[in-house]
């Protein structure tokens, strides 16, 4: 159905972009309306659960290393209800992409293009998408590595500005009121840590699959880095203001000042968010379009885009009156329920599955298990 | 390379919409905002009046003299009533040819009506509304706003430039919005803001910056004067430069000492219920003056000389610091401070606070240090009756 060689390093910068994406602008009022000034210790503490999530998909991928979520719960729970809960499945991705498009639309519409049509906005981004992903999987997960530098160049264009207005006293008291206001923060942080499971479309791809474990954890890594750098920055500079404003990275921009000529640079913000956002919804709509196709037995993906596209920008819209909804806790057990949930169930179908059937499908493991 | 005509197509498709023509939004389609004065009128409603900058037209031959002085620009400034900003500003716009623009508004400035009955209404537009920046200044002007934005100003392009020049310069406070909404989002719920007085002089009107406003509840609550709010800095940290004089003894005549470098920072300690703070303030200056007949090249008399700097700058803290008490309204930062080191108790009495403010014990632990005598050392000759 598709072909295409990609290392593993590719796949972590990939996913890692794809996820970091919306967090970086909400994450911080998102996690620090909780939490306040302990903001920082949240995502360290989210870092075990993105750890467990990767080493589900990866050790999924071992068992079945050529086929994708899709195909090995089918083969693991039965057709007629793989069937049924890999729709369940692929609307959850289609949904939830769906959701990063209204937000980067509410972003746009809010800050920069306040007459043009939310439309336009949503479907040229889309529409962009679109073309990525249609090329094959070779250009999805090389997009984000052509890229990559642009973002963190520019990131770090607002963040090395700002490090003069850093006060660290606002940290202080640190941990006045225990553990459980950050865990409740590293709560809120689910609902971007379970789009790693994403990943499990891109892996039968990998053709260095030995260190493909690794290379995943380090992108666990790497995401728990620049939410904690964003956190400390963000709070750093804002304080207990962070709480109050939707894009509170957005804010830092605006406040750079340096020698008073060097201002307004928030534009740099919205090219980090573009960019960002293409990275995050073709890394979905790519496995919508190839996990839908595979599931309905299709022989390409390439036809499916276009219309899970156009589904995306109507439930953009359908689905969600206001995005601030987003962050409650039903959505985020929502999300939890599709990024550790199914992955975990799977994995305990396929172990016992191993220890109480003949090993003739034992075939395709081998080789994967002396890593 | 199947398609090449469909590739074609998109590629010309994605060309109508990348030159963005939905937003586009020609300077001389708008009216700039470089400052906006907010006021309350007497039925209680908002006064909105911005100041407009007014591009000179190229045509008008007068950049012949060399670079155009900021007298010739003119400032327009022009208002309306609303229920709140916005619908204020919704009624501007009624008056205006142009587009409104928030972009470049460095200034806010508050009438001090509007500041006794509270700020949180535009406040809240400032900053929900995509435009205003979060590092424009506020203030809070004595009588009404929009006399400061009337102001022409000789030396800047307009009132707003100046103020904010002003502001810089840090003589006085200097407040942005994001600075602001931080104090007002810390345990005390207070915030200061600098006051704009208009000084009328020979029948010209200028205003300054003098003294501040503080705020409890984002309603005003008291006024500071300008060696009080110079004192207030001192205890924010934010003090960059200062000039201390006093008699170098006492009876004797005044000396001065520039401070170039000066920091503080408050420990809070509580014993026994006894809540108390400790300034300690670190700083190094030189000698500017010197009138009295000490000889500064001995080291005995510097250090008489530092000792009488110091009591000085503690007195002026000290005002500050009873002036606070005496109100009640925690503007200087205890609260955030026994907070921060102190959260369980602090959450304790949390609820306590008015009273216990008043009470708290404050310490002060001053380091001074005269670095340099300047360019003379022991000035005899300027002596009256030179010791012998």
């Amino acid at each position: 159905m598709e072909r295409g060689q990609v290392s593993a390093a590719q796949v972590a910068v990939l996913s890692f972009t794809a996820v970091t994406a919306t967090s970086l602008l909400t994450a911080p009022t998102v996690v620090s309306s909780v939490v306040k000034q302990d903001v920082w210790l949240s995502p360290l503490l989210a870092l075990p659960i993105g750890f467990l999530i990767v080493w589900l998909i990866v050790k999924l991928n071992q068992i079945y290393p050529d086929q994708t979520l899709v195909q090995y719960s089918m083969k693991l729970l039965g057709r007629p209800l793989g069937i049924a809960v890999n729709l369940i499945y692929l609307f959850f991705i289609i949904h939830t992409t769906a959701y990063v498009l209204r937000q980067f639309t509410d972003f746009m519409k809010l800050t920069f293009l306040f007459t043009t049509p939310a439309f336009v906005v949503a479907s040229s981004m889309i529409l962009v998408c679109a073309l990525i992903v249609r090329s094959g999987v070779e250009i999805v997960v090389r997009f984000p590595m052509l890229l990559l530098p642009v973002v963190l160049s520019l990131i770090l264009m607002v963040y090395m500005p700002s490090i003069k207005d850093i006060n660290l006293h606002n940290f202080e008291p640190v941990l006045s009121e225990g553990l459980v206001a950050p865990l409740k923060g590293a709560f809120r942080l689910m609902s971007w840590v379970p789009v790693f499971t994403f990943m499990n479309f891109y892996l039968p791809f990998v053709s260095n699959k030995r260190h493909v474990l690794w290379w995943a954890f380090g992108s666990v890594t790497i995401f728990t880095a620049i939410v904690f750098t964003t956190f400390v920055m963000v709070y750093a500079i804002i304080g207990a203001a962070t709480p109050i404003y939707v894009y509170p990275f957005m804010v830092l921009a605006r406040f750079i000042s340096l020698t008073e000529f060097f201002e307004h640079l928030e534009s740099l913000v919205m090219m980090v968010w573009v960019i960002v956002i293409i990275v995050r919804i073709s890394f979905g709509l790519y496995s919508a379009s190839l996990g839908l196709a595979q599931c309905l037995g299709f022989p390409s993906y390439r036809p499916l885009v276009l219309p899970i596209s156009m589904i995306m920008v109507l439930l953009s819209y359908w689905s969600v009156s206001n995005v601030e909804f987003v962050f409650s806790p039903e959505f985020i057990i929502y999300y939890l329920i599709f990024g550790i949930g199914l992955p975990a169930l799977l994995l305990t179908l396929s172990t016992i599955r191993q220890r109480f059937s003949k090993p003739h499908n034992g075939q395709d493991e081998q080789g994967e298990y002396n890593v | 390379m199947r398609h090449p005509y469909r590739k074609l197509s998109i590629l010309l498709c994605s060309m109508v919409l990348l030159t963005g023509c939905w937003d586009r939004m020609e300077i001389n389609d708008l009216a700039i905002i470089t400052a906006a004065g907010i006021d309350l009128t007497d039925n209680d409603r908002i006064k909105l009046s911005v100041q407009l900058f007014v591009p000179s037209p190229p045509n008008s031959e007068q950049s012949s003299s060399g670079p155009s002085s900021g007298s010739n620009n003119k400032t327009v400034v022009r208002d309306a009533i609303g229920i709140d900003m916005a619908d204020a500003t919704a009624r501007l716009q009624e008056r205006l040819s142009r587009k409104v623009f928030w972009g470049q508004a460095d200034v806010f400035v508050f009438g001090e009506k509007l500041a006794r009955k509270g700020i949180k209404e535009p406040l809240d537009f400032l900053t929900r509304h995509p435009h205003p920046r979060e590092r424009a200044n506020l203030f809070v002007s004595e009588g009404e706003a929009e006399n400061v934005l009337k102001w022409n100003t000789p030396i800047e392009r307009n009132s707003a430039e100046s103020l904010r020049e002003m502001a810089v310069l840090r003589t006085g406070l200097n407040i942005s919005i994001l600075q602001a909404i931080e104090e007002l989002s810390e345990e005390a719920h207070t915030a200061v803001l600098p006051i704009v007085r208009i000084l009328h002089k020979e029948g010209e009107a200028s205003p300054f910056i003098s003294g501040s406003a503080t705020f409890r509840d984002l309603r005003m609550a008291d006024k500071l004067n300008t060696t009080e709010t110079r004192g207030l800095l001192w205890l924010r940290n934010e003090i960059k430069s200062a000039t201390i004089t006093s008699p170098a003894y006492p009876g004797a005549e005044p000396a001065s000492v520039y401070l170039f470098h000066a920091s503080s920072k408050l420990v809070p300690s509580i014993h026994n219920d006894e809540w108390r703070i400790r300034v300690i303030i670190d700083a190094t200056g030189n000698l500017n003056e010197n009138a009295s007949d000490l000889d500064t090249t001995k080291e005995a008399n510097v250090l008489k000389l530092q000792q009488a700097f110091k009591q000085t700058l503690q007195k002026r803290i000290e005002e500050t610091v009873k002036k606070a008490q005496q109100s009640g309204v925690d503007y200087l930062g205890f609260a955030e401070q026994f907070y921060r080191h102190y959260p369980k108790q602090w959450r304790k009495d949390k609820s306590n606070w008015d009273v216990l403010f008043p009470k708290v014990v404050v310490n002060y632990d001053i380091r001074l240090v005269i670095a340099r005598n300047g360019l003379t050392g022991n000035n005899k000759t300027l002596q009256q009756d030179g010791t012998p």
